[in-house]
């Protein structure tokens, strides 16, 4: 006499309310299903995610490119206060961009981020980076991801082992999500945050960043982040002109980061009282120079998008790069949390642009596609 | 069963929270662009080139927003910028025939005229939104008054036969390109244009005056000299009408060679256009030398010795029975008048109509 059909038993588990795949499925099916999930809720959150983030912005700086100058200097300053308030006292591992404290629990905690790190990080950085600070979203959406993963595989009751795998499948999911690209976000995470090419990760973490961005997609479009103008390589002497921003980025990029580990050195030297200014410093210095500038302010898409269809002079452009580099340093030194991310993409579609843009002046008139050169200077 | 009810709840936050996002996204950019709108109607491009950047900030995609901000930059003079957007339009969209027709306009303002024929091609053939046959007229009218204007003659012939024959019956379209025809050196299809207008508007003043100096050109001097008699009749304070006209009278009063003319009446014009032209050159070759104009005069004196010599047989009245004298006679009054003209200025009343008659010659030679 054979025992209940597998149709009876699925029965008999929902009826309990507690259906377990893992009852039915294999070991490494249940952890690819699970990988698709936190795909979903990952994407789910992301776009929730940057949908708190723009309404922040609108209700904190207003729907213009240059908001009135009583908010540029007020906003930044006041969301510092208090996404560091958050942080201290409710969220502390909030703080940061969100890759490193991914890292850091993946070979010190075994993939364990509390889920109190999600709510904190989504709250803090959605307030941070739209009220002005020079901060972008995809850092912390890699760690809501992670954090998210985390959470499922504890809720899961899944191995210490599978836990410690888990995390990076949501980073990478969150990441995506935030992106918009899926194939970038694998890549990243498995180079920086995994560290190493495993055949038994690379599964899971592409289904789950593929599911986040279908997620993402279904809610907010899949149109690309920028829209780049037509170009092409109008001179070999151009060339010469890309190697030098390479040189250049290469300085630069050198200079960002002596800038801020000496920055963020001499700010945890100060007394632990001061982290709880230190943010609404950053964010009230970043004002002062949004008021000439605006654009420092933020993310900075839009202005990216305008650097590529030549709204700038390659003067603007250096001063926007520098300018930049200036307050993202301030405002990821001081804890604010929030990631690097686009404020570098920032940077060298600045230093791209401003390279693209002298040489039109002295290619003249030779038609340089000065998009082609911040294109090549995100890169 | 708590997981995927907490993911169909996330679901449904998150499918709330876009809903209302996206609704608040557009309407915004609606409220941006009729600022825009605004700004760009009272004349303020600049404001309105910042009011459709906001706009486009939430509306990335909006490819008419774009459009439009790229038409203010262009009304603002940041050409570079314009042409920034609309190649990123022109990239997604090749047969947008507004976009390619303010490619069009930018190559036109630069002088590239190869370029700007390439992009009013695009337009041409390309998607309109709204009165595509509309469109496609005006943009062919750009095109031509371009060509013309650059005196690529030959393209504009080419296109202006095109654009005939997609005219609508609308007089003032079609004297519009009559008088592109004209300027592009094609005035046998200009009168065919001037003739379909005054078909539908028979007294329209320009079309008339038109017409007449047209035919005029095209040494049909009754036609002309209806047709300018008609624009007098509706416009008598024209002057330069009135001048054609009077052109047009004498030629038909002197032209010897007139078809189907009688031998006496045919002698009788050559005697008079004779008389003319011995006059004019004795008046031109008696100029005092400090005058303009009065170097070079070997060449009068030469036919002022040729004249003498025919005057004999002129007023004998050789030229009513001789045919071969009228020829003879007809040709040294056109030398006459060529010369006269060159030497002592541009003649009026029965000159001018000898020297209309001179160029006709000429062309026939």
């Amino acid at each position: 006499m054979s025992g209940p059909s597998l149709r009876e038993r699925l029965w008999a588990s929902v009826s309990a309310g507690r259906l377990r795949t893992r009852d039915y499925l294999s070991e490494e099916q249940h952890f690819i299903l699970v990988a698709v999930v936190i795909g979903l809720l990952a994407g789910l959150s992301v776009v929730c995610f940057r949908i708190a983030i723009e309404w922040s912005r609108l209700i904190l700086l207003g729907s213009g490119l240059r908001p009135s100058w009583p908010r540029v200097v007020v906003v930044p300053t006041l969301s510092g206060l208090v996404a560091a308030f958050l942080v201290l006292r409710l969220f502390p591992r909030a703080r940061g961009s969100g890759v490193n404290q991914t890292k850091a629990a993946l070979y010190i905690y075994d993939g364990y981020i509390p889920f109190s790190t999600v709510v904190g990080k989504f709250l803090t950085s959605a307030l941070a980076i739209g009220g002005g600070h020079s901060l972008g979203p995809e850092d912390p959406s890699l760690q809501i991801g992670a954090g998210l993963a985390s959470a499922l595989g504890r809720r899961l009751q899944l191995t210490r082992e599978r836990v410690r795998l888990i995390a990076p499948v949501g980073a990478a999911a969150g990441l995506a999500a935030a992106f918009n690209t899926p194939i970038a976000a694998v890549i990243f995470v498995i180079e920086e945050v995994i560290g190493r090419w495993s055949a038994g990760i690379l599964g899971a973490v592409i289904l789950a960043a593929v599911s986040s961005v279908v997620v993402e997609r279904w809610f907010l479009g899949a149109e690309p982040l920028f829209r780049v103008p037509a170009y092409s390589l109008q001179h070999p002497a151009e060339l010469l002109a890309y190697a030098a921003l390479g040189v250049i980025g290469g300085i630069f990029s050198l200079a960002f980061v002596k800038y801020l580990s000496r920055l963020r050195g001499r700010l945890e030297a100060l007394p632990p009282w001061t982290r709880y200014l230190q943010p609404a410093g950053a964010g009230l210095a970043i004002g002062i120079l949004g008021l000439a500038f605006p654009q420092v302010m933020g993310a900075g898409y839009e202005h990216i998008d305008l650097a590529m269809h030549q709204r700038y002079t390659w003067g603007v452009l250096a001063v926007l790069a520098a300018l930049k580099l200036l307050s993202t340093g301030l405002s990821f030194s001081s804890g604010t949390p929030g990631g690097l991310f686009a404020p570098t993409l920032f940077m060298g579609a600045m230093l791209g642009a401003a390279v693209g843009d002298l040489g039109r002046s002295l290619f003249h008139p030779l038609p340089v596609a000065v998009g082609a050169y911040a294109l090549v200077g995100m890169g | 069963m708590a997981l995927a009810v907490g993911t169909v709840v996330l679901f449904g936050v998150t499918s709330l929270a876009a809903r209302r996002y996206h609704a608040l996204e557009e309407r915004l950019a609606q409220e941006w662009r009729a600022t825009a709108d605004r700004a760009m109607v009272e004349g303020r491009p600049a404001a309105a080139i910042e009011a459709y950047r906001n706009a486009l900030v939430h509306s990335r995609d909006d490819h008419r927003l774009r459009l439009r901000l790229a038409e203010a930059l262009v009304a603002a003079g940041l050409v570079d910028e314009a042409r920034s957007h609309l190649l990123t339009l022109w990239e997604r969209e090749p047969g947008s025939a507004a976009v390619n027709r303010e490619l069009a306009r930018l190559a036109a303002r630069e002088g590239d005229v190869g370029e700007a024929r390439r992009y009013y091609h695009g337009a041409v053939y390309g998607v309109w939104e709204e009165d595509p046959e509309k469109g496609r007229r005006e943009v062919r009218l750009e095109l031509c008054e371009l060509l013309v204007r650059r005196g690529a003659n030959v393209d504009a012939q080419s296109e202006l036969i095109a654009l005939a024959a997609t005219l609508p019956r609308e007089s003032e379209l079609r004297v519009r390109v009559a008088d592109l025809m004209l300027r592009a050196g094609d005035p046998a299809r200009a009168l065919e244009q001037l003739r379909e207008a005054l078909a539908r508007s028979p007294s329209h003043p320009h079309a008339l005056a038109q017409a007449g100096r047209v035919s005029l050109q095209l040494r049909d001097y009754r036609a002309a000299e209806r047709y300018l008699r008609r624009a007098a009749s509706v416009r008598p304070g024209d002057a330069s009408v009135r001048e054609l006209l009077g052109l047009a009278v004498d030629v038909l009063a002197v032209d010897p060679f007139t078809r189907r003319l009688p031998s006496r009446e045919r002698g009788r014009r050559a005697e008079r256009a004779f008389q003319q032209a011995a006059a004019r050159l004795e008046g031109c070759r008696s100029r005092p030398a400090s005058l303009p104009g009065a170097e070079g005069t070997a060449d009068l004196d030469a036919l002022l010795e040729q004249s003498r010599d025919l005057a004999t047989q002129v007023r004998k009245g050789r030229l009513r029975r001789d045919p071969d004298l009228v020829e003879a006679a007809m040709d040294l009054v056109f030398q006459i008048e060529r010369a006269t003209a060159s030497a002592c200025g541009a003649p009026a009343g029965l000159d001018a109509a000898l020297l209309l008659l001179a160029g006709e010659a000429a062309r026939a030679e």
